[in-house]
Formats: C-alpha cells, structure tokens, sequence
C-alpha cells in the first residue's frame, strides 16, 4: 500500500534541503496566533498566507498551508479552556471540560491535555493517511447523502446528551439550533426567515453566533467575579503543570485511540471536520462509565474532542490529495494552495506527484513534534490570561471578537449577530437552557437538512432506496445499537434477579 | 443579601398557582421564532423539500413547549413561599449585567457606522469604568493600547480595513 | 457628504492628520480596486490578481483586489453598485450566470442596465456526463433510459447554475416532465462533483472546466458546443439531438469579464476607453499571455456588445426556464 520508491523520493526531498522545513515554524504560527483570538478566522489567517504563496514552490505551499491548519487545530482550544470562548466551531466541544478545568485552577493542566492530545490526533492521521490514502478515498466516494445522514442523527443524539438538568429545555435550544442553522437561501432558492435582508441570505454568521453565545454570556456572569479563577493561589502558570497535562493525556489511551480514529473517520465526510469534536465527545460520554463526570472538568472530555479534531484534518486531506476534492476546512485552505500553482488533485496527481504527496505527508508528522514545542511555549505565555482581571478581559476580548466578526466579511452582520446571539445566550443561562444545545443545532442545521433533502430526491420518495445503501444502514444500525444498549442491559439484569 | 426571587402568584380557577411569568416569556419568545421561522419558510415555498426538516423540527419545538408550559405552572399550598429554582442574583448584579449588555448592543451598532477606532475606545472605556475600575493609568492606557493594535493588525497584517474615524486612510 | 464627512467635520477634526496620497490629473487619479464577488483562492480571484499584477503598467496606478463573497455573489455586486461611479472600482466576475441568478432567483435589486459588460475573456460551457460505472455509453442510451424508467434516474445540480437550466431545457425539449428524472439538488458545484465521482446521482450537465478534476471518474457523453472540442471525446449536443428532431439553446458556462457600472460609461465616456485599452494591452502583454497560459485561463478578446448579447441571451434563458427550476 506504500509505494516505497515515491516514499525514498519523499524522504530525499525532505532531507536534502532547508527550503520545504523553512515554512513550517511561520505557518504554525500564524495559525496559532490567529485562531488564539477568539472571533478571528481561518479567512484571516488565509489572508495573511496568500501574498507569500507565490514565493513558495509547490511543495513548500502545501507544507505551509499544513502547518498552518496544524496551528489553527491547536489554537482553537486555548480560547476555549481559558475563556469558554471557542476560537471556531471545532473547539466547541472542548469547552465543555476545558473550562471548567480553567476555573479550578487546573487550566495548566488543561491546555497541557489539549495540546497532547491534538499532537496524538495529528499524528495518528497521518500515519493512517500515509499506510491507507488510496483505500481511505475509495471509500470516502461511496459516502453520500444517505451516510451523512445517520452521521448527523448521531451528531443530534448528542444534544440530548447535552440537555442539562432539564430534558424539555435542552431538546428545545437543540431544536432552535437546527431551525437558526437553515435560516437563510435554501438550496433550491427560497429564502427563510431572512426577513427581507440580504446579509442574511447565506444563513445565520456561524462563528460571530457561537461566540456570542459562548463568551456574552459567560462572560456576563463573570461580572460578578473578580479573575476567571477565585482561588489567588490557582492564578499561576506553570510549565511543570503543562507537562504535567501533557503526560496525563496518556492515561487514558482508550479514549485517545477512539477520539482520534473517529475523527480521521469523520473528517473524510463532507463537513465531518467542524463536528468531528462533538461526535467524539458524545461518544467517549457514552462509553464512559461515570458519564456524569464529563461536563465538570474531566480530562477524558478535552481529550476526546482535541484528538478528533486534530485528527479530522487527515481524513480530509485523503480526500483532497486521492480526489481533488476538498471537504472543507483545511482542504478548501489547502486548495489554494493547489490553485495557484495550477495543480488539481485526483488519481492523476497522486500517479504523478506520489513522492511530493508522500514529502507532505512525513512533513506532517514531523511538524506534530514542532507544534509540541512551539505550543508549549504558546500555551504558557497566554496562560498569564488568568492573571488579568476580568474588568480588563472582558471589554477586550468581546471588542476583538466584535471587530473581527466585522472584519471578516466587512459588514455589519458580523456584529449584529454577536450582539443578538449575546442576548439570546445570557437569557439561555438564566433559565437554564444547555447553551451548547443550541451551538450543536446551529452547526448540523444545514448539514442535516442536506443531508436529509438530498436522500429524499435520491429515493424518488420511495423507501426501498435505503435498501441499495448498506452503508447507511450498518451505520444506522450501529448507531440504534450504541444508543439503546445502556437501556436494555440494565433491564435484563432486573428480570433476572426478580425471577 | 440575597434577594430570593419569588414567583408572582396567581389566582387560577379557585386555587393558587405561582406562574414562572419570565421563564414562560422567554420559552414563548423561543418558540414564537420558531413557528414563526415555519410559517415563513412554508410561505417561501410549499412542498416536502423545502419543509423536509423545517415544519418536523419546528413541530418539535412546539412539543416541547408544552413540556415547559406545563412546569412553569405550580401550585402552591397556603403558606407555601412561590419560590424561583433560579439561583438568586446578588443586590445591583441584575443592573449590572443589564448594563454590560447596554453597552455591548451600543457598541456592535456604532462600531461599523461611526468607526471601531472610536468606538471601540469608547466601549472599554465604558466598561472598565462600569465594572469598578478606578486607576487613571489603566482607563487611559489599556483603550489607547487596544485600538492601536486593533487597527494595526486588522488593517495592514489581516488587510482587512475598517471603518475608522479618524485614520482616513485605513478606511473601507 | 457621506456619513463619515459629516463625524469628522462635527468631530476634532483635523486630530489626526495624514498626508494626502498624490493625486494624478486624469484617470486614474488614484488606487484602483477590482472587486471580486466571491471567496479568495477562487478562479476570479486568481485572475483578479493576474491582473492586479500586470495591469498597473497600463494604467497608471496600483490595483488591488478586494474580495466580498456572500449570496452568490450578490452581496458584493451590491457593494460594488453603492460605490461612486468613477472607475476606480472595477469587478471581475463570471458575469453570467451569477448576475442573472442573482436578479431571477436571489431577487437582486438591480438590473442587467446597471452594468456595462467589457469583455467576455474567458469562457466555459456545458457537459454531460455519467459516472463511469453506469452503463449507458451515448447520451442516446442515457434518454432511452429515461423514457422508459420515468422517475428513476437521478441527476445532480447546482441550483440556479447554467447546468441546471440546461438540463431542464433539455428534458423540455425531449418532451420529458420534470418529474422524469429525480432531481438532487447540491450545494455548490464543488459538492456536485463529489457525488459525480462518487456515482452517488446517475448524471450531471455541468461545467467542463470544473469536471477536469474527476476526469477520471466520469464518462463524458456530449458537449453544449457548436463543434467538437479536443478537450473531450463526445459529441456535440447538436449531434446527439439530431435524430429527435428537436434543438436546445446553448448557454455559456461561466463567462469571466470585467464588469463596470454603466453610470461610469455613461457620465465618462472617455475615461471608460482609457480603462478599454489599458486592458487590451494587458491582454497583450506576452509576460500576462505566459502567466494566463501557466495558470490555464483564457485571454480572449469577444467585445463588449458580444458580451453583452451573451449575458443578455442567458438572461432570457433563464428566465424561460425559472418555471422549471422551481419545480
């Protein structure tokens, strides 16, 4: 399955030369700075890269577009353990235990595990990438409407799980997420609930949303606090902490190994990258003996949804280098790349470009060790976070979330739906509404309705069309299993102790 | 002192119930949108694929609603307190969090129309001294800071210009 | 005087003061921007920034590109509309079919006259294609299969694109309902192409340009050319028809142009020719001819009343055929 002469070549062009390792330590960064700030995007950081692409040869675009989505991976988190502010859709899911973390005092710890964790992602998807592109894209084709279906139904279960003390509440916010995910111009041009306004025709802004949601109101009740930790002796940053995390990581290899296979998994599927976190989170709360602990800072938490995100960029990159096709994120980043050197992915490139696909994927691996270090040192200089006080970080924070929610498409939608969605998120904490419900709507909105749209026009309306997906239908089943089994089992040992 | 919020109550069909009224507003206001949200979509375009998610989801919603309807409704006993499961707001909390949320709308609607250089001073300005911070050096220093660098990385590192007040240049 | 005059007039003016950038006598006084309607790293931005680089030799001035993506295009067509009519904001566009979608089916509020058409530069059209898998060999067996498995072969589009008109021209020049095939509509060509590749929907008329990406998964069963192009090995759709007795229209793929508002030709005739030939000689330029041709882009020169009647017919086409999209 490896083609060892294109790897020889790959390993030569590596080694020979300074040039295609030059990119690597300016990519990572300015992925991490970037995505570090929350409210700013991968548009953004694009920007910063694009201007440079035309100096670079090809191969050294491709290893800078990789570094930097190997920054930006990372860099999401850290927002997201010290503010509950994901930097993007894909650090949602590592709020839910990060920050809690955070606020205990533990945020070393905390950014340690996120950071080893996406470090083990990465790699693991590489790795696959590097032993199964070909046999990874000829099935990744054969994945179609009906499979993303199941996934996003098991992507829903997930907000049931997410429902908070009460279960009419969170099931509520889940389905008000899914009705705002398909506000906008449906696929067949009819606009919904746009009101009349333009800006509104491509949907609901996603991450101006969620940072309103996360941040506004979280951070509104910090008006009654002081720093985001209490505890004076908790406010420090240290490095034997980090490491500490770091090291932690490793303890729960079980949920390491899941999260990250079920992100290179997930991440093949059109628009499998951004969920690729929550899947995995839902899944290593379902698997997990005391589920009850997720949610109040537990480490497996932040491992599960790091790994998998980290590892979704590898799934889609076999997309992307087997078939040309990009499937968002880091490949549609990625194809820039491609596009101004005037190169088209596909079977043809991966024919006649082997050794430079092969050059990209060790670069990958190695830059996880770089991103080690370089994220290391990232996470403890912004570790002094928690040394300011919240009078001085709210007001900055939310005025660079405001200014970059308008810098991206430079209008006002951006910051109108921050402050909308700010409103909306502070009203959800009050009563007790699972604001993460709402985020988990909002982003499998359209995919769901996608999804289930295009199986409908597939089946012609008929039923037996999900017969000829036996795709589908394992995965259904798989997922029906997985979800009723901690019902039945219990049950049973009932009637056997009664008899 | 904690202020423990009661419900107000109500004189319902003979007997005393405590009616969760802002919950209940809320919750309303929730799924008002999203029945809203079906109708115009149903209006936009009538058939299965365009509904296909719409009108089940929103169905959904209005089930839910009645789930909550139902336990904003309480009865209560004669010495009974209507008391909110809420967790009680410390004195002046309430006016304060009202006021960041203030500023912040004032904020996000000023920002693209009068210029993020000002505006965004203006807006950490307000804030720092809202939430009780008194030193000259930090008021001054930490608004000044931010726009600078705000400006600076937006416009020239990001290239992505903003509407400025007072530096003309970087204007879009 | 725009609202930021009026703050600064009201406000410390004069606070922070710059100097003014050198302004030239004539046309171009200053900067020019090229909007482009969609995302960077697409191919109007790749060919908006060919030119930002060759250009400025013929006109005197810097360009730069500024890309506002949003609502297929609408949104920063709209923006570009708004700002003043006097040349030094430029757009590059497929100016069909996203400005006639945008006016159809998003509901634009402008109109065709609101621009002036330079030059369709560079063109792509229509294919039909099957996955490689299935078995019809000739777009004739793919018909056949049709008609006599009405409601049962599926087809993929992109809403509102030029391969969806085409296709619903086609079944209505077949005498076939809409309802004939199952319609499975995606979000976006690129989306499209995946399930091609995948033979997740049976066929596609889509644009050529994008299906050189999975050549290798699909078969390529006629062209919406006049004649035969070397690029692929199928029949033009005229052939293919031919023994149906019937024709249907062809309508060009996306055609890049630059795209000027007509108010500027209109109030500034002369500033307008000055825009013309700047171009032309860029076109001219052999280095951009290189740069074109390494970057597989067109530099044809058609004109702009060509360009127009093009955009115009496809106008006319898709308003034809708006009927049909919707069901």
């Amino acid at each position: 399955m490896i083609d060892i002469s294109a790897l020889g070549a790959a390993l030569h062009i590596l080694g020979s030369s300074w040039q295609p390792w030059m990119v690597v330590v300016p990519g990572i960064l300015i992925g991490l700075f970037v995505h570090a700030v929350p409210g700013l995007t991968t548009s953004m950081a694009l920007a910063v890269c694009l201007p440079l692409i035309p100096y670079m040869d090809f191969l050294q675009a491709l290893i800078f577009m990789t570094a930097m989505y190997a920054g930006a991976l990372f860099g999401v988190a850290i927002p997201a353990v010290l503010l509950n502010v994901p930097g993007s859709a894909a650090a949602v899911g590592t709020t839910f235990d990060g920050f809690p973390m955070a606020q205990a005092g533990r945020h070393n710890e905390a950014l340690g595990i996120a950071l080893a964790a996406s470090c083990f992602g990465q790699f693991v998807a590489y790795l696959l990438l590097l032993v199964l592109v070909q046999p990874i894209s000829a099935f990744a084709i054969r994945l179609g409407p009906p499979e993303m279906l199941v996934i996003a139904v098991w992507g829903m279960t997930l907000i049931a799980r997410l429902r908070g003390r009460h279960l009419a509440r969170g099931l509520l916010a889940g389905a008000f997420g899914l009705l705002l995910g398909t506000v906008g111009l449906s696929v067949r041009g009819a606009p919904r609930g746009t009101f009349g306004i333009d800006l509104l025709l491509d949907g609901i802004a996603i991450v101006p949303a969620i940072v309103g949601l996360f941040a506004a109101s979280e951070l509104f009740n910090l008006v009654g606090r002081d720093y985001i930790i209490d505890d004076l002796t908790h406010r420090k940053v240290s490095a034997g902490r980090i490491l500490a995390g770091m090291r932690d990581t490793f303890r729960y290899p079980g949920t390491l190994f899941r999260g990250a296979l079920l992100g290179a998994v997930v991440g093949i599927l059109p628009g499998g990258h951004a969920i690729a976190n929550l899947l995995s989170y839902s899944e290593a709360r379902r698997a997990a003996k005391d589920p009850e602990s997720f949610g109040t800072g537990d480490p497996r938490g932040i491992i599960a949804a790091e790994a998998a995100n980290a590892s979704s960029e590898g799934g889609s990159m076999a997309t992307l280098l087997a078939l040309g096709i990009p499937t968002g994120g880091a490949t549609a980043v990625m194809l820039v790349a491609f596009g101004m050197h005037n190169i088209t992915g596909g079977p043809a490139f991966m024919r006649d470009h082997t050794d430079i696909v092969y050059a990209v994927i060790l670069s990958s691996l190695a830059q996880v060790g770089i991103l080690a270090l370089i994220g290391f040192g990232f996470i403890f200089v912004a570790g002094f976070v928690v040394k300011v006080r919240l009078s001085v970080l709210v007001p900055v924070v939310l005025a660079t979330a405001v200014i970059g929610s308008f810098a991206l498409a430079q209008n006002m939608a951006g910051p109108i739906t921050l402050g909308v969605f700010a409103v909306i998120g502070w009203l959800m904490q009050r009563f007790d509404y699972p604001v993460s419900a709402v985020v988990v709507g909002l982003l499998l909105g359209r995919l769901t309705e996608g999804a289930l749209l295009r199986t409908y026009q597939m089946s012609g309306g008929e039923l037996e069309f999900l017969l000829t997906r036996p795709i589908a239908l394992v995965m259904l089943f798989l997922l029906v299993v997985s979800v009723a089994l901690p019902h039945i089992r219990p049950g049973r040992i009932k009637r056997v102790t009664t008899h | 002192m904690a202020r423990i919020p009661a419900l107000p109550v109500f004189r319902i069909a003979g007997r005393r119930v405590a009616v969760d009224v802002a919950h209940l507003a809320f919750a309303t206001g929730i799924v008002g949108w999203c029945v809203w949200f079906g109708l115009d979509a149903w209006q936009s375009q009538a058939d299965v694929e365009n509904l296909i998610m719409i009108v089940p989801a929103a169905i959904a919603a209005l089930a839910f609603y009645v789930a909550i309807l139902v336990g904003c409704f309480r009865v209560v006993g004669r010495e009974d307190d209507a008391v909110s499961q809420r967790a009680p707001l410390r004195a002046g909390m309430g006016a304060k969090i009202a006021g960041t949320m203030a500023l912040l709308i004032a904020y996000v609607v000023t920002g693209p129309w009068i210029g993020f250089d000002v505006t965004s001073f203006g807006y950490i300005l307000a804030m720092l001294l809202f939430l009780g911070e008194r030193r000259w050096l930090v008021l001054l220093l930490v608004p000044t800071l931010f726009c600078v660098l705000a400006v600076y990385c937006f416009g020239t590192i990001l290239g992505t210009p903003l509407p400025l007040l007072l530096v003309p240049d970087f204007g879009s | 005087m725009n609202r930021r005059g009026f703050l600064a007039t009201s406000a410390a003016a004069g606070l922070v003061g710059r100097a003014a950038p050198a302004w030239a006598d004539t046309w171009p006084r200053r900067p020019v921007t090229i909007l482009v309607p969609f995302d960077a790293g697409g191919t109007a931005d790749r060919l908006a920034r060919g030119f930002a680089q060759f250009m400025p030799k013929y006109l005197g001035q810097p360009m730069t590109v500024v890309d506002r993506a949003g609502a297929g295009g609408m949104i920063g067509t709209s923006w570009f509309l708004q700002q003043p009519a006097d040349g030094h904001t430029v757009m590059l566009t497929p100016a069909t079919p996203f400005i006639p979608v945008n006016i159809l089916v998003t509901h634009a509020r402008y109109t065709l006259d609101d621009f002036t058409f330079v030059n369709a530069q560079w063109t792509d059209y229509t294919m039909l294609e099957v996955p490689k898998d299935r078995p019809w060999r000739t777009a004739g067996e793919l018909i056949d299969a049709i008609r006599a498995n009405p409601g049962k072969i599926s087809t993929g589009v992109d809403f509102g694109s030029v391969g969806h008109i085409t296709t619903m021209a086609l079944l209505d020049a077949l005498g076939l309902s809409p309802k004939s095939v199952r319609i499975v509509t995606f979000d976006g060509a690129g989306a499209m192409r995946s399930a091609m590749a995948g033979g997740q929907v049976d066929f596609n008329i889509g644009q050529a340009e994008g299906a050189a990406v999975i050549r290798d998964f699909i078969r390529p069963l006629a062209v919406f050319l006049e004649h035969r192009t070397p690029d692929y090995d199928a029949p033009t759709i005229g052939e293919v028809l031919k023994p149906y007795n019937v024709t249907v229209p062809i309508i060009s793929g996306s055609v890049r142009s630059f795209v000027l508002p007509a108010a500027f030709k209109a109030k500034h005739p002369e500033d307008y020719a000055k825009f013309v030939a700047a171009y032309r000689a860029t076109l001219d330029d052999p280095l951009f001819r290189a740069w074109l041709h390494d970057n597989q882009m067109a530099g044809d020169w058609v004109g702009e009343e060509k360009t127009t009647e093009t955009v115009r017919a496809n106008f006319e086409a898709l308003k034809k055929y708006q009927g049909l999209l919707k069901s």
